[in-house]
């Protein structure tokens, strides 16, 4: 038992202590280790949901919770929760329990990370010399915690730098926690420097994420992949490795490796909203419908009393589902009610007015495609666009008008979809970015499939040529140009391939120069690609101009 | 019918056991300072009954590791860790026991020794080897660990009797046929030594050595990892 006049008996009944956990006689006796500690202000949760409720009410300096909560959140999630909404800051202590080995889920990442692990049976003796040393650590440490909390990276940067010369104790977690910091501050090579530095000593995990974020940051996919891969095989549970790996695939277009990295994210830690958002994205990329549904459903399930409960998330699954009825038309008797259940369990749940009344009639309109009823989805995209243009500029919204316009475009309506969108461009010249997404939308596929499948293609392409591989370039290009015809900056890299070609190897493609010349008649000298346009065209004419 | 698997039956069986164990060790935790509180004289006996449950306990883990490790299913989760607090966990766990005992219980460990390893199942070495060590020392037992050819060595002596001569050329990394008659079937060596060889690091393995280089020719359970 501590001794009630030390200077540490004071810290504990200062504190203020939550304890999250199922089991009521744990709890009871966790409570009488923490009084016999000290501590005075003691309170439990029951559940992660309740515990995130508390901890919304009322500050706790120090958390305690199990990793296994029954049916709702793990102790993961609800560190993550509450690490996101600033309930437990760096300054707090959050400590993860488990009935068997904690560390068999591994946080490797400083941001997710908890404290420290306690494994059962917890003993007051046990629970005091971890206790003593957390509390120890972070009063030592507080500067750095401090200024970590405020958002000022460079001050606990230098924070970080005085402890790690006046307090060797806390080397290799201050070493850790200096390479995450250089992340924060943007000094991508400074960490990089510090995670090799470690991993030539011994090869610790933490330095192995960091340093394949390093390379992801660098935009070395190859070997982030590399490292990833390994890591992944040694620790299947790394969690955070797994995502990583699928950002890094997906960078890399390999949407399908990424899906299945993700996907084993996901089975580890299904709770997550947003991962469940991401999979059911990269599912409908790669055409795989059941999953995309599933992933989707879980993301709306597992977000209630969450901070992703928003109607968005709703409209977002709406979509998902219109998405794979766009891809599987056999699918709209058994996704169909869906969309609608999904609509009205929003304007339920958070009120008519949740919902963005165009985004709404967009569905409708989407659906109503994809059961036949052509007339009637153009006449509700029609009702939009006149309602929209005979608003005052001042209270359009922009992200309504581009929706519009791809409604318009869905619905064949295509003169009237770019009368809408170069409208728009003129109204909002201030809106940098409104130019080009106006071009994406009128030069590329409707199909999100499609679109992303040319976008990877014309990136291929344009390595190859890089490579002066030109030849493997037009293959790229003219594929891509096939799922996007009228993707100007597409056949204009196609064309340009087909120019570094000698003339013998030329006249080999001369009637996919001939189509790709058609495709790019009567471009608008409104276009930003235009004089790139004008440019090839003068060539073309130089060289043919002897013959 | 296919015949049950029952390594399965043993893992969920301990499990089981092991949930209860950890209510049975926390309410005698209770109990404990309860009475300590009260000054009792029935407190004295406490520490026995702890033993005893803490032995149980950490069977239970050996056992839970020893099918994991059957299974591929053991990674380490290898950290950097203070062994200075590795060491005041034990001390502390262990006191009261040895104190009833009589034992003197000596750590030793450089602030700033830092050991690549995993934490819960190192300490289920330790715990281990300091309840033999208390089984068979006479008046001391001594943890020190020092840094050693780019590694750590964990030494747990006695000052007791040392082991017999048969023990100390064994490496303990295979399983010898349990035999009712010896008792023993160095099941806690065995899973050590298995524990250390899964301590790897730079290419090198950890190892588990047995010698009688305690105080007056006690028993040394050497440790090292890489």
């Amino acid at each position: 038992m501590s001794n009630p006049f030390s200077v540490l008996f004071k810290a504990y009944q200062r504190k203020k202590f939550l304890i999250v956990d199922d089991f009521d006689s744990f709890v009871f006796s966790l409570k009488q280790m923490l009084r016999r500690l000290g501590a005075e202000h003691i309170e439990s949760a029951p559940n992660g949901e309740r515990a995130l409720d508390m901890a919304l009410q009322r500050h706790y300096d120090v958390v305690l919770c199990d990793y296994n909560l029954g049916d709702g959140k793990n102790g993961q999630q609800v560190l993550e929760e509450l690490r996101h909404r600033g309930l437990v800051r760096h300054q707090d202590i959050f400590i993860m329990i488990s009935a068997e080995s904690a560390r068999d889920w591994v946080f490797a990442a400083i941001e997710n990370a908890p404290d420290e692990y306690l494994t059962k049976p917890i003993t007051q003796s046990i629970l005091q010399n971890r206790l003593d040393r957390i509390l120890a650590q972070k009063e030592t440490l507080r500067p750095m915690y401090a200024a970590m909390d405020a958002g000022d990276y460079s001050k606990a940067l230098s924070a970080c730098e005085q402890a790690l010369a006046a307090s060797p104790d806390y080397r290799p977690l201050l070493i850790k926690t200096k390479a995450y910091l250089y992340l924060q501050v943007g000094d991508v090579a400074a960490a990089r420097a510090l995670y090799e530095a470690a991993l030539k000593r011994r090869p610790l995990q933490w330095a192995r994420f960091g340093l394949a974020r390093t390379c992801l940051m660098e935009g070395n996919l190859p070997r982030a992949i590399e490292l990833l891969q390994l890591l992944v095989a040694e620790y299947p549970n790394m969690v955070q490795a797994w995502d990583l790996l699928s950002d890094a695939l997906k960078q890399c277009g390999d949407t399908h490796a990424a899906e299945e990295a993700l996907a084993e994210a996901t089975r580890l830690s299904p709770r997550t909203v947003v991962r469940q958002q991401q999979l059911a994205g990269l599912a409908n990329l790669n055409d795989n419908p059941d999953r995309a549904v599933e992933a989707s459903r879980q993301a709306v399930k597992h977000a209630r009393n969450s901070v992703h409960d928003t109607p968005e998330l709703y409209l977002n699954h709406a979509h998902v589902l219109t998405d794979v009825i766009e891809n599987h038309p056999e699918k709209i008797a058994e996704l169909g009610s869906q969309v609608k259940e999904t609509l009205a369990a929003t304007r339920q749940r958070f009120g008519p007015a949740a919902i963005d009344p165009v985004e709404m009639a967009l569905i409708d309109a989407r659906m109503r495609l994809a059961e036949g009823e052509h007339d009637a989805a153009r006449k509700i995209v029609e009702d939009l666009a006149n309602t929209f243009s005979g608003q005052p500029v001042r209270q359009q919204s922009v992200r309504q008008g581009l929706a519009i316009g791809r409604g318009l475009l869905m619905t064949g309506a295509r003169e009237q979809a770019e009368k809408l969108l170069y409208r728009l461009i003129q109204d909002h010249p201030d809106d940098s970015q409104l130019p080009s997404r106006v071009e994406e939308l009128l030069d590329e596929p409707l199909n999100l499939r499609e679109r992303l499948k040319a976008r990877e293609l014309n990136r291929q392409g344009i390595r190859l040529y890089d490579q002066n591989e030109f030849e493997r370039a037009i293959e790229m290009f003219a594929e891509a140009a096939r799922l996007a015809p009228r993707h100007v900056a597409l056949n204009l890299n196609l064309l340009q391939a087909l120019m570094r070609l000698p003339d013998d190897r030329r006249a080999a493609y001369r009637d996919i120069e001939k189509s790709c010349l058609a495709r790019l008649k009567g471009l608008s000298q409104q276009h930003r690609q235009y004089r790139r346009y004008a440019h090839l065209i003068s060539k073309i004419k130089d060289t043919e101009a002897p013959s | 019918m296919s015949q049950p698997d029952f390594n399965l039956i043993l893992a969920s069986s301990v499990h089981d056991m092991k949930n209860s164990l950890t209510m049975l060790l926390s309410s005698l935790d209770e109990v404990t300072q309860t009475l300590a509180d009260r000054d009792d004289p029935v407190a004295r006996q406490v520490p026995v009954l702890q033993y005893e449950l803490a032995r149980v306990n950490n069977d239970l883990v050996q056992l839970l590791g020893l099918y994991k490790l059957g299974e591929n299913l053991l990674t380490p989760h290898m950290e950097e860790h203070q062994i200075a607090d590795l060491f005041r966990e034990l001390k502390a766990r262990y006191a009261p026991l040895f104190q009833n005992r009589g034992i003197e219980l000596d750590t030793q460990a450089d602030e700033d020794l830092f050991g690549f390893l995993d934490r819960d199942l190192i300490m289920t070495v330790l715990n281990n080897a300091l309840t033999n060590a208390l089984r068979y020392t006479s008046t001391r037992v001594m943890l020190r660990a020092i840094s050693h050819e780019n590694g750590i060595q964990i030494d747990v002596m006695d000052d007791g009797e040392g082991y017999p001569e048969s023990m100390l050329d064994e490496d303990y990394k295979h399983l010898k046929g349990f035999s009712w008659a010896e008792k023993s079937t160095q099941l806690g060596l065995y899973f050590a030594s298995r524990i250390a060889e899964l301590h790897t690091s730079a290419g090198k393995t950890g190892t588990l050595r047995l010698s009688n280089s305690g105080p007056g020719g006690g028993g040394c359970l050497t440790l090292w990892l890489p």
